[in-house]
């Protein structure tokens, strides 16, 4: 059964490609395993049955863009995504007149990771979501369970509730912001000993494996020669060695400094858990704190390290 | 480069390295230098054009290279060659440095300073100061490359 917003998703994208409006529309489409879903970039209004919109759509798919420049692109986007689209923006990476922004109401998406506990792909017949219930048909019978008890970490103490900047809504949502503080984690650090946070920053670091998945899922992270592939000077070790795998994540950290909008794609797109909001929450926390900035908020805006003020915090230079 | 250690002597003598910018804390080196100014042999300089060339790569493969402290100098804020070097380090180095305090690295093992091409005097206490407070840290242990 198809939501109203798959509905609407499927007509607007049809008109925008029929029409020429757009030359590709970038989109999710049902994967090849389960209910699990994958990206979708259509060039053809009878492809257009084929989009689907559901709490599993995860992927922030501005991601993509970069490898479409050329093209007029209409793209689905979650109040998140907006956030990353509006830092394209900003950095001149896309251009506002040549991109249709399709927003699409967000209830949260679901952690794979969390989906998988509960239902194991080999154990489960089938998948499916119904309003907020997720149904899991297993050899035993049916369960139900709630999608909040599913969602991806970042979406449990999202506030962005609106898109930032859109052409098209394509629907609507009740979502209030969470009240719970997503930087709760990060002020518990900060209490902290300097040995302390070292401990725990080893224990997390410890858990990547340094596949770059982080790295290629953010659509901020465009760089043509990333650091971690950059030969000549070699940036980054190839051990692992933990010292490498923490240079690979401070580096990203201050590429990410005031860039960075918390849409939580590293997060699920890291295999191994690590818990990258330790630190992506530490840098935007940092830059509202040094720099009054808040990433993604508005595309007319000078990213901070873009740019510098007299006034900047000056007390720790002997 | 004979290294200095703590067995020889007996007290550990930390190296340290600076990254100083060519127009001006290098220039105050030269003329804390043509003074005959004393400060603490500790330290290794690398000259670079402005502080504005400052990655923070380079201060991290120092810290992996078992480098006890690290300073970075330039022009003071308004004085750079190249106008807005030092500001635009400036913002990046804080971040750094809250990313690096956030880490667990500890505070001052990372340190900076405005040095102008008149403060020969101002490098030589920077020196000092920095040995010292590098010294009462011990030598650098996290994120030491053990590969």
């Amino acid at each position: 059964m198809m939501s109203p917003v798959e509905q609407k998703l499927q007509t607007v994208a049809a008109d925008l490609l029929s029409t020429e409006k757009v030359d590709l529309v970038i989109a999710y489409e049902r994967g090849t395993a389960g209910i699990g879903v994958r990206p979708a970039f259509i060039c053809d209004p009878a492809n257009t049955d084929r989009l689907v919109y559901n709490p599993l759509c995860g992927h922030n798919l501005s991601v993509y863009l970069h490898r479409h420049k050329d093209k007029k692109v209409a793209i689905v986007a979650k109040p998140c995504d907006t956030r990353s689209l509006v830092g394209l923006i900003q950095e001149r990476q896309i251009e506002r007149d040549s991109l249709t922004i399709l927003a699409v109401p967000c209830e949260g998406v679901i952690d794979p990771t969390r989906l998988e506990a509960l239902a194991p792909a080999e154990k489960t017949r089938s998948l499916a979501i119904e309003n907020d219930q997720l149904i899991i048909e297993t050899d035993n019978g049916q369960q139900h369970t709630p999608l909040k008890d599913l969602l991806s970490p970042g979406c449990c103490t999202c506030t962005i509730t609106e898109p930032v900047i859109s052409d098209q809504l394509l629907g609507t949502s009740n979502r209030q912001p969470c009240k719970t503080d997503e930087f709760a984690q990060i002020k518990v650090l900060a209490e902290k000993t300097s040995q302390d946070r070292w401990e725990d920053f080893c224990a997390e670091m410890s858990k990547c494996i340094t596949c770059f998945a982080c790295r290629n899922a953010c659509p901020a992270c465009y760089c043509t020669t990333c650091f971690v592939d950059a030969s000549g000077p070699k940036w980054l070790g190839k051990t692992d060695d933990l010292s490498d795998v923490q240079i690979f994540h401070i580096t990203r950290m201050v590429h990410m400094a005031g860039r960075c909008t918390g849409c939580g794609a590293c997060l699920r797109a890291c295999p191994m858990g690590v818990n990258l909001q330790k630190y992506t929450g530490k840098i935007r926390l940092d830059a509202r704190e040094f720099f009054d900035f808040e990433a993604g908020d508005d595309p007319e805006v000078k990213p901070p390290l873009s740019t510098y003020s007299e006034s900047d915090p000056n007390e720790f230079f002997m | 480069m004979t290294q200095q250690n703590s067995s020889q002597s007996g007290t550990f003598e930390p190296r340290i390295l600076a990254f100083l910018c060519n127009w001006c804390s290098y220039a105050g080196a030269d003329l804390a230098g043509v003074s005959r100014l004393q400060y603490p042999p500790n330290v290794r300089v690398i000259r670079l054009p402005c502080s504005g060339r400052v990655d923070v790569g380079f201060i991290l493969r120092a810290l992996q290279s078992g480098i006890d402290g690290v300073l970075v100098s330039g022009c003071h804020p308004g004085d750079c060659h190249y106008q807005t070097g030092n500001y635009t380090a400036r913002r990046r180095l804080t971040v750094l440095r809250s990313i690096l305090e956030h880490v667990g690295i500890e505070p001052g093992r990372v340190q900076f300073s405005w040095v102008s091409a008149s403060e020969g005097n101002k490098f030589s206490e920077v020196m000092t100061t920095l040995a010292e407070s590098i010294k009462a840290l011990g030598p650098a242990k996290r994120m030491v490359k053990k590969l």
